[in-house]
């Protein structure tokens, strides 16, 4: 079966300061896969790696199947950034047209919404629990509203890969477990395949069933039901939202 | 029939002067947003210096005005995707150096009158020529923009993640920067090269004061451009004034007045 995400012997480098070096990884089509790991420790760097952002020193990085550089099916895969919601709150645009821009390969001759989207926009709404707001401004919502909106944009493709980059960062308690439910969702309900880098480890290793720590410019890949996570906060005393340097049994190899 | 309106002169102007005014703040919608409103007044003044080097040459100057100023938008929009930090300075310089040409060549003339119009406009050097050049290139642009409609709508809202929802960035922004240079050459006739890049940001600058979404602020910004152009041009036919001054002043009047209603709607709603 085609791996959604093939890495091996990956290296990337920002000006010289190596951020990977050598990593592998698989992530396979049932995977929620949580990014784990130390500010600066490349989480970020390797999920814009895999969104085709930045472009790798050298190794190969495969996304469905398809060399990274060579990979044009970009709705099959959704992204969010963790900038997401830094943008013009004065812009003048509705929650429905934001979410219907992402519609864009779907629309035809004329890039405008016909019934069929609209409907499709509707029920994403609907999805994340938006659909009163449809026409109200995206900079007139909340902090947590707009992260729905956003993650309602990266959904409403249908996408088979999504990858969120600390989509959790500025929203309410209440929601982010509406959220994690939403997640959870997706990936066990709807068969999505989910990369998300968060630094809320216990939450996130509570959920996800493959945990993938970053530490000394590799990745090294856990089952979370492995992943003994009270052991390492026991390590880590009250620094309970970095993961420490530790050992890994074997030492980063995936297909171990 | 209204006086102003049976000049065929007249009627040429009108004409031209209402597809400018749809096309004008159309482009503005996306410029302003983009955060890009300095590159309308940049390119205004390389395509001066196109139009003093066609009254130089006895060539139409409208032609060398679009030729300059469609190589300096992508010379523009080169600098900008690579040199993003100081795209600002950038576009000062090819400024600039767009008015210096223009002020050289314009020294060369014999006769300097001609150019004055294209600076601030006129009502009178519509000719048929001119709308042979600008009905079909106006039917382009409000092609263009409504075809790769939302493909525009979110390079102007976020050009980063555009690639990802599978726009092609870098076609559409390379299409949108010879639109500006087509409108702003075509717009010269009216408004003249030193007022257009007016036209295209104060008819947005007050939709903005009051549209509720982007499909709004499009429509309130031609509406402004429309309603202004027009009152601008018969104000300044029984006044006697200079047209691109009427209607630059008109948009301002029009600007305080949007931000008079946004001022009675925010009380409103205390």
């Amino acid at each position: 079966m085609t791996k959604m995400v093939r890495v091996r012997n990956l290296s990337f480098s920002y000006d010289g300061h190596p951020v990977l070096k050598n990593v592998n990884l698989d992530i396979e089509k049932e995977d929620f896969v949580a990014f784990v790991g130390p500010n600066g420790s490349g989480k970020s760097t390797l999920m814009k790696l895999m969104i085709g952002e930045l472009v790798p020193d050298s190794g190969e990085l495969r996304i469905l199947g398809t060399e990274i550089s060579e990979f044009r099916e970009w709705s099959r895969i959704a992204y969010m950034s963790q900038q997401v919601r830094s943008f013009n709150y004065s812009f003048p645009a509705t929650v429905k047209e934001i979410i219907a821009a992402n519609l864009y390969q779907e629309m035809g001759f004329f890039k405008v919404l016909n019934k069929k989207l609209e409907e499709k926009v509707e029920s994403i709404l609907e999805l994340v629990g938006l659909e009163d707001y449809k026409n109200k401004q995206i900079g007139s919502l909340s902090g947590g509203q707009q992260q729905r909106v956003f993650i309602a944009r990266t959904l409403v493709n249908d996408p088979e890969l999504i990858f969120l980059d600390e989509p959790m960062v500025g929203i309410d308690a209440a929601f982010q477990d509406d959220f994690i439910d939403l997640i959870n969702r997706l990936n066990k309900d709807l068969g999505k395949c989910i990369v998300m880098v968060s630094h809320d480890i216990h939450v996130i290793s509570k959920q996800a069933n493959k945990i993938a720590c970053f530490s000394n410019q590799n990745v090294f890949l856990h089952d979370s039901a492995d992943f003994e996570i009270d052991e390492i906060y026991g390590e880590i005393g009250c620094q309970k939202r970095i993961i420490p340097e530790h050992q890994h049994i074997n030492g980063g190899d995936t297909d171990a | 029939m209204p006086e102003v309106f049976t000049y065929s002169f007249m009627q040429r102007t009108f004409l031209v002067g209402n597809i400018i005014a749809v096309i004008a703040p159309l482009i503005g919608v996306f410029l302003i947003l983009k955060r890009l409103s300095l590159i309308g007044n940049t390119i205004s003044h390389i395509a001066l210096a196109g139009v003093a080097m066609g009254l130089l040459l006895g060539i139409y100057p409208v032609f060398l005005a679009i030729l300059f100023s469609v190589l300096a938008a992508l010379g523009i929009e080169k600098i900008r995707s690579r040199f993003n930090d100081y795209a600002e300075l950038s576009l000062s310089i090819i400024l600039a150096a767009g008015l210096g040409i223009a002020a050289i060549l314009i020294g060369m003339l014999k006769n300097s009158t001609g150019i004055m119009s294209y600076l601030f406009g006129s009502l009178t050097i519509v000719s048929t020529q001119d709308l042979y050049v600008v009905i079909p290139m106006a039917i382009v642009i409000l092609l263009v923009i409504f075809v790769f409609y939302y493909g525009f709508f979110f390079l102007s809202f976020n050009e980063k993640e555009a690639r990802l929802a599978g726009i092609p960035v870098r076609f559409l922004n390379l299409s949108f920067m010879i639109i500006i240079a087509v409108t702003v050459s075509l717009s010269m006739r009216i408004v003249g090269g030193l007022l257009i890049a007016s036209l295209i940001s104060i008819p947005v600058a007050s939709a903005l004061q009051l549209a509720r979404s982007f499909k709004e602020t499009i429509f309130l910004s031609v509406m402004a451009g429309v309603l202004s152009v027009n009152t601008g041009l018969i104000s300044s036919y029984y006044l006697d004034l200079a047209p691109g001054g009427t209607i630059i002043i008109v948009n301002i009047l029009f600007f305080l007045l949007a931000l008079f209603l946004k001022f009675l709607k925010k009380r409103g709603r205390v």
